[in-house]
């Protein structure tokens, strides 16, 4: 184990302290379920990342996903089922959906994969508007109690933190592993994948089941948390931010969707109550990052850090991916 | 590393590919025409002509890319003209791109270590992280050294000069244990000293792996097969041994004359 790998164990392990110690700070249930919020988000935005990042596949209908595993969550509850049976019918509903989009979506890449799941969250969407018997139309479903006493803002937020870190866990792991490297074969180049023997449509769909598995997680905290599902969840809207949140945050990166949550639930819900206009704010950040942080934060920061020490940065953090400039030098610390 | 002689059934002294009488026509423009040949066990063939003969196109029919209009093609015993690209590589078909088609913001070491999965379940590992030591590693750094691109490993594609690239590109023909080799245009755009250590390179592949080459300059692929085919306008012009082709008025013709022109 090498220098840097050391460093980054070490802020991660930083990271999570401080996650973990938040409720001891004495913050308001505001600040925790604005928290628990963030990490919902991470976790949704995590699995956009991880199709994104690695499969080359930006998706814009994850947010409609999330939304059908809480709508599954919704109605179970709204029949009288009791919690389990809820988890387990958004799994359902959530591998069902995400084999549909998998399915419909697998022969595609870049902008035409972005359209295909652009109209399955549409139709999403719709489903959520027109299927009123189950989903509750216009006005959604209301009154999803969490179980037990997962009500309690701080037990709600342990729950969510560690959902979180084993999710991102999970991703890391995939990300490293053999099919994390055939996945990153296929965004760099099908036709070579073709060549090399690789089924590539199969290796979308797997990818997708996964990236969709951990969006229907993030659906079922989402509802348990605002108690409340609508139409607008589904909505094109949502999926939008999660891919501003990724980008924002890095791309490819482990932290990345963290950091881009962090940033467009603060504005979203702390500086809309200042600024009217939040949207604008969160536009400008957007396109700061674009001019000069093409990477996100959490893809250049490390980049400026090692720019300010005098040298170029050497292999890349874990689950990080090159830069689109190619920048990666040999790690001269390769060796332990 | 030495690629497999062939372990797929087809018996001994078959011949490794067969082409029947090919044909490829994009609406009115016949790219390819009645294009016979056999690749014998162990055989280096090359296909010359000059641009726009129809190479790159055979070439793709052989790969699997681009289903052919007319004609068979056959590897390994088994008919396989509409067979796709992936299936063919599984059964043993190892390829270059004459555009160098790489992983280009993955490691040296990741490019080879995925073509070396290629095809099998071993790729499909998603519950553990790569490691150093699995099979995969230590055959694609064999491959690597051969290749001569070990130190580079680390290195991000991008990096590497255009010359290491086409080394990389044959690194990852190599490290699946092909059943054939099909370069594409290997020496596309190589300087001369690029060029030498590539053709060292090929020169020194296991004599069992049969080459199919497709190339433009003539020198090159003289140098480095048994039998030469070339090609003008989609049809055959002379197959034959390299000093046959050499001498043949008609390739002379048609190199000369092109080389006249520019």
């Amino acid at each position: 184990m090498n220098r840097r790998m050391l460093v980054n164990l070490a802020l991660l392990g930083l990271l999570l302290v401080v996650l973990l110690a938040l409720p001891y700070f004495g913050v308001s249930n505001f600040v925790l379920g604005l928290a628990s919020t963030i990490l919902i988000a991470a976790v949704l935005a995590s699995s956009v990342n991880f199709l994104g990042g690695d499969g080359g596949m930006v998706s814009l209908g994850h947010g409609a996903i999330a939304a059908a595993s809480a709508y599954a969550v919704g109605w179970a509850s709204r029949q009288g089922l009791d919690s389990m049976t809820q988890v387990l019918l958004a799994l359902v509903v959530t591998l069902v959906v995400s084999f549909l989009y998998g399915l419909l979506s697998m022969r595609t890449s870049g902008i035409y994969f972005l359209m295909v799941t652009l109209a399955l969250g549409m139709l999403i969407y719709g489903l959520a508007f027109r299927l009123s018997s189950v989903t509750g139309g216009e006005n959604g479903i209301s009154g999803i109690a969490a179980p037990g006493n997962l009500h309690e803002e701080w037990i709600y937020y342990y729950v969510v933190l560690g959902i979180f870190v084993i999710t991102t866990g999970a991703l890391w792991v995939v990300s490293s592993s053999p099919f994390g490297a055939s996945l990153r074969g296929l965004r760099d180049s099908e036709s070579r994948m073709r060549s090399l023997g690789y089924s590539v449509a199969q290796y979308k769909l797997s990818a997708f089941m996964i990236s969709g598995t951990v969006a229907g997680i993030a659906g079922v905290l989402a509802v348990w948390h605002t108690n409340f599902v609508s139409p607008s969840s589904a909505g094109v809207e949502r999926s939008v931010l999660l891919v501003v949140m990724v980008i924002l945050g890095g791309i490819g990166t482990l932290l990345g969707p963290l950091i881009g949550a962090a940033v467009v639930v603060l504005v979203e819900n702390v500086l809309s109550s200042y600024v009217d206009r939040w949207p604008t704010a969160l536009g400008l950040i957007f396109i700061l990052v674009i001019l000069f942080a093409r990477a996100g934060v959490a893809g250049s920061v490390p980049k400026v850090l090692a720019k300010l020490r005098g040298r170029s940065p050497s292999a890349t953090p874990p689950g990080d991916r090159s830069s689109p400039e190619g920048t990666a030098v040999p790690d001269r610390n390769h060796n332990p | 590393m030495a690629p497999a002689s062939d372990p797929r059934g087809s018996g001994a002294g078959a011949p490794v590919l067969v082409i029947e009488d090919l044909g490829k026509r994009y609406g009115g423009v016949q790219a390819v025409d009645g294009i016979s040949l056999v690749l014998e066990p162990g055989e280096r063939f090359g296909v010359i002509g000059p641009n726009g003969a129809g190479k790159t196109t055979l070439f793709k029919m052989i790969a699997g890319d681009v289903t052919p209009t007319a004609g068979a093609v056959h590897l390994f015993g088994r008919d396989v003209t509409t067979m796709s690209t992936a299936r063919r590589a599984r059964m043993g078909v190892g390829r270059t791109f004459q555009i160098s088609n790489l992983f280009r913001e993955m490691t040296v070491l990741d490019n080879v270590r995925v073509a070396a999965r290629g095809g099998t379940a071993t790729a499909r590992v998603f519950w553990r992280p790569q490691r150093a030591k699995d099979d995969a590693s230590q055959r694609s750094l064999a491959a690597l050294e051969s290749v001569g691109l070990a130190d580079r490993r680390d290195l991000t594609v991008a990096n590497l000069s255009h010359g290491e690239q086409r080394q990389l590109e044959i690194a990852m023909a190599l490290v699946g244990e092909p059943s054939i080799l099909l370069l594409d245009e290997p020496a596309a755009g190589l300087s001369a000293a690029e060029r030498t250590t590539l053709k060292a390179l090929i020169e020194g592949l296991p004599r069992s792996l049969p080459i199919l080459l497709i190339e433009h300059d003539m020198t090159l692929a003289l140098g480095l097969t048994d039998r030469v085919m070339c090609m003008e306008n989609g049809h055959h012009v002379v197959t034959g041994s390299p000093a046959e082709v050499r001498e043949n008025e008609t390739v002379r013709e048609i190199y000369l004359g092109r080389r006249d022109k520019k």
